[in-house]
Parts: structure tokens; sequence; C-alpha cells
């Protein structure tokens, strides 16, 4: 073995990590013979000596390691204990969160429900809209929608807003209705006036009774005291007057237990289709 | 009795073993109890943990970074890492190499932190190694100049150990001054021993250089 190859193995040598004992008794062959190899092997020796006495445990005291461990041990409690619940964390809690929000709807729901009842048209014009629920009555009328009145400072019974402007073609909002509709729409609004004299004078029997509700009024006494009240609202009998003071319109609502009344003051000619 | 049966097949077997195997054995089992004991909230175990690797991982992080400071602060790194990660560690392992390849990775990554900072006042000797330096260079006829010319050697050395790119002082580390094998060195370093004799090789010739320029100042100033 050439001395430049054993000087390229003395490093792993010198410490007994070389592999393979065929090549480690080469070497050591070899430094028996060669000076220079020998010499070069006894500096890696005194080297690596050296080195370990340089580097030894570095011995710091045991306030030292003390430090470390009390450290340790102190980050190792903090990690384990849960921190407390902030201020924030405790207002919004995810709990109080969800709690408050059904609350908030609830008081939302219980409003919307008071203040709906108010906005019916119940001011001093005495226009009323009575909604008389039969059970027993199809929905064999046509079906308006009829936008909300407004309130006006008369104290006489107009014909509401809604029926001038369909039967001008218009709508609440004061969109043109399709011109193919107004025929129908004045047809409807004249068997409404009609109807509504008719009712005035004699009260309307419903066609059957069948499948009546036995806690329900019979159909006959719904129909007589909303003619009275009606009457009433004409401040004249609805029973005996040939000509009353206020025209009834009866409109039926999708719903066909919803049946929508308008009452208005009388014109003169009934007959007059409105314009 | 069922452990006598066992060791006898295992005689039986031809597996026997040294008594270093059966010193690393019982010095396993004895860890894998603490760490059970640990794992489960005692704490007191852990700090037995702790008080019989300390030094041995603190001398590691001292060797690899340095400094007082940094060795202290790796070390408590080293410590809560294993206290974190004690459900990865498994009983058959070995926990003196989980506990070097803990270190070593710290120290990287301090090291990384730390950036490229290297001069030879890092490596300046402890407090108390001068505390016990000065009596002993008294006893022994040392004078200060003699002192103080070792205490720059140490420094010097640990100042070429910095000098050594970091796979080759770790593995330098590893197997010169904690006395690992090879193969043990393989293990914790996550690399191939041939890899690592390589590396080994090359950190002992570039340590040689520095050694000799050492002692040639040295007796240049006997002389």
């Amino acid at each position: 073995m050439k001395c430049t190859r054993v000087e390229k193995f003395l490093p792993l040598y010198i410490a007994g990590d070389l592999t393979g004992r065929r090549r480690s008794r080469a070497i050591e062959n070899h430094l028996a013979a060669c000076e220079k190899c020998r010499r070069v092997a006894g500096e890696y020796h005194a080297s690596r000596e050296l080195f370990r006495a340089a580097t030894l445990s570095p011995d710091f005291d045991g306030a030292f390691y003390e430090e470390i461990r009390n450290s340790v041990l102190a980050q190792i409690r903090r990690d384990r204990t849960p921190a407390p619940p902030s201020v924030f964390s405790r207002l919004f809690d995810v709990r109080l969160a969800y709690a408050a929000s059904l609350a908030s709807l609830l008081i939302a729901a219980t409003l919307a429900l008071h203040s709906y009842p108010s906005r019916t048209p119940e001011d001093g014009t005495r226009r009323r809209m009575i909604a008389i629920v039969n059970r027993e009555r199809p929905a064999t009328q046509p079906t308006i929608k009829t936008p909300r009145a407004t309130r006006t400072g008369s104290d006489e019974l107009t014909t509401p807003r809604p029926f001038d402007e369909l039967a001008r073609g218009t709508t609440g909002t004061g969109r043109r209705a399709p011109k193919r509709l107004l025929p129908k729409l004045n047809a409807n609004i004249e068997d409404a006036r009609n109807g509504l004299l008719s009712g005035l004078n004699t009260t309307r029997r419903t066609p059957s009774t069948a499948g009546r509700n036995p806690l329900a009024p019979p159909a006959d006494a719904t129909d007589r005291a909303n003619a009275k009240e009606i009457a009433a609202l004409a401040g004249s009998g609805g029973e005996t007057s040939a000509q009353p003071e206020v025209s009834r319109i009866e409109i039926q609502t999708s719903d066909p237990n919803i049946r929508i009344i308008w009452l208005s003051p009388n014109r003169e000619d009934p007959a007059q289709p409105l314009k | 009795m069922t452990t006598g049966t066992a060791h006898f097949a295992a005689m039986m077997a031809g597996d026997f073993q040294t008594p270093g195997d059966a010193r690393e054995a019982e010095g396993r089992e004895h860890f894998a109890l603490l760490i059970a004991r640990a794992r489960a909230g005692d704490a007191s175990a852990f700090e037995r943990i702790m008080l019989e690797t300390e030094r041995k991982v603190v001398a590691v992080a001292w060797r690899m970074l340095g400094n007082r400071e940094d060795a202290r602060d790796a070390a408590q790194e080293v410590f809560l890492r294993v206290y974190k990660y004690l459900d990865r560690y498994k009983p058959e392992q070995d926990f003196n190499g989980w506990l070097y390849r803990i270190t070593i990775n710290v120290c990287r990554d301090a090291a990384r932190k730390r950036g490229s900072r290297l001069d030879g006042s890092q490596f300046a000797a402890t407090p108390r190694e001068d505390e016990r330096a000065a009596p002993e260079a008294a006893s022994t006829g040392m004078n200060a100049e003699e002192h103080a010319i070792r205490a720059q050697q140490r420094a010097l050395l640990m100042c070429a150990l910095r000098t050594l790119p970091e796979k080759e002082r770790a593995a330098l580390v590893l197997r010169d001054l904690e006395g690992l094998t090879t193969e043990e060195v393989a293990r914790v370093l996550r690399s191939r021993p041939v890899t690592v004799r390589s590396q080994i090789s090359s950190a002992r010739a570039k340590l040689k250089i520095h050694c000799e320029r050492l002692l040639r100042s040295k007796g240049g100033r006997r002389v």
C-alpha cells in the first residue's frame, strides 16, 4: 500500500473506524515500515487528544442546570394550564351569541305581529276593510290583489283608490295594467257592485251546508251580521233600505277562506261604469 | 419464571448479550418507565429524565453552538420538545439516540436563526472553568501565562470546531466527544454509516491542521 493511500485512511484508522480487517492490517504493516506515515499518524492522535481535552464537558455549575429545569417545568405547567377566558371571549361566547340571536328574533317577530294590525286603514274616514272568513264559500270570484288604501282627511266614504286606478287601467303603484285585462277588470268591478247592492237588500245564502264546521257560526248568521254591520256603517237599515248610502265590494283573495269587503259611499248612478 | 425461560431460549438460540448490551437494555427500560410516568402527567418523572440527561444535552449544545447562553436556550428547547413529543417515543427505541437527534436538530435551528455569527470570543472558557483552572495551575506550578495559553488553545480549538461544516461538526462531536459508534451516529443523523465515516475523516483532517498550527505557535512561544 502506498503512503498517499495510507494517509487517506489514517483519520479513520486512528480511532478504529476503518472497515475491513484486511485493510487495517495492511495499514498497520505499512506504518511499521514507514517512518513518515507513522509520524503523520502520531499527529492525528495528538490533535484528537488535544481536541478532546479542550472540548471536555463545559462543567457549568448546578445553578445553571437548575435554571434550565425550572424554566422548562414552568413552561410545561403554563402550557398545561388553560388560560382564563378573556373579557372579549366571555362577551362573545358562542352559546350566549346564539341565545341573543334567538331572543332578537323572538322580539322582532312579536313586534311585527303587534304592528301589523295597526297598519290596516282604521282612521277617521270611516273606511274599513272587513275580512270575512267563510270556510264554506268556494273561490269562484276573481282574485284581485288589493293595494293598501291611503289615508285621507275627508270624513266621507270615498271609493278606494285602488279600484279607481284599476278602472283607469293603473295599479296601486301607478303602473298601467295591460289593456287586454281592462274589460275583464271593469266587468269584475261591475259584478262586485251589483252583488253588493243585492247583498245589502237580501241576506246572502250559502249554496250548501255540507261539511260545515260545527263550532263555526251558521253562514246565514255570519252574513246577517255582516249585513248589519254594513248597514250600521251606511247609517241606515241594511235590510230595509232599497238605496244604500254605501257601496260594498267583495273581493275573494287567493285564500278561499278570506274575502275582502270594501265599503265606499254610493254614487248617484251605480249603473254608470267607473271612469 | 417466564423471564428465565425466555433468557434460556435466547441462550440456546445463540442470542447472547454482552454486558454493554445488558446495560443498554436496562437503561432503555428505565427511561421507558420514566417516560410512561411522564406521559401520565407525572412531573417528577419528567424532572428525573431531565436530571439524568441535562449534562449530556448541554454539552452537545455547547459544543455545537459554542457559548453558554445559546447552550442554555437550546437545552430548554430540547426538553420542551422531548415533553411535547413524548407520545412519539417508542419503548423499543434508543432514548439516548432520540435525545441526541432532538438536540442536534435544535442546535441546527438555533444556528440558522443566529446566522453566521462567528468569532473567537464565543468559545471563551466558562467562568467556572477559569475558577477551577486557577488553583489547579497553582498546584501544578503552572504560571498565569501558561494558564492563559491553555485557555487560548481551547478557544482556538472550539473556533476550529465552529469552522467545520454543520454535518461534519455534528458527526465529530457525536463520535469523538460523545463516544457513539459510527452506526449510532448515522442513526442519529439519519444518514448512512459510510457518509458519516467520510464526514468524520474530513473533520479530523481539518482539525489536525488547526492543531498543528496551534502546536507550532505554542512551540514558538516556548522557545
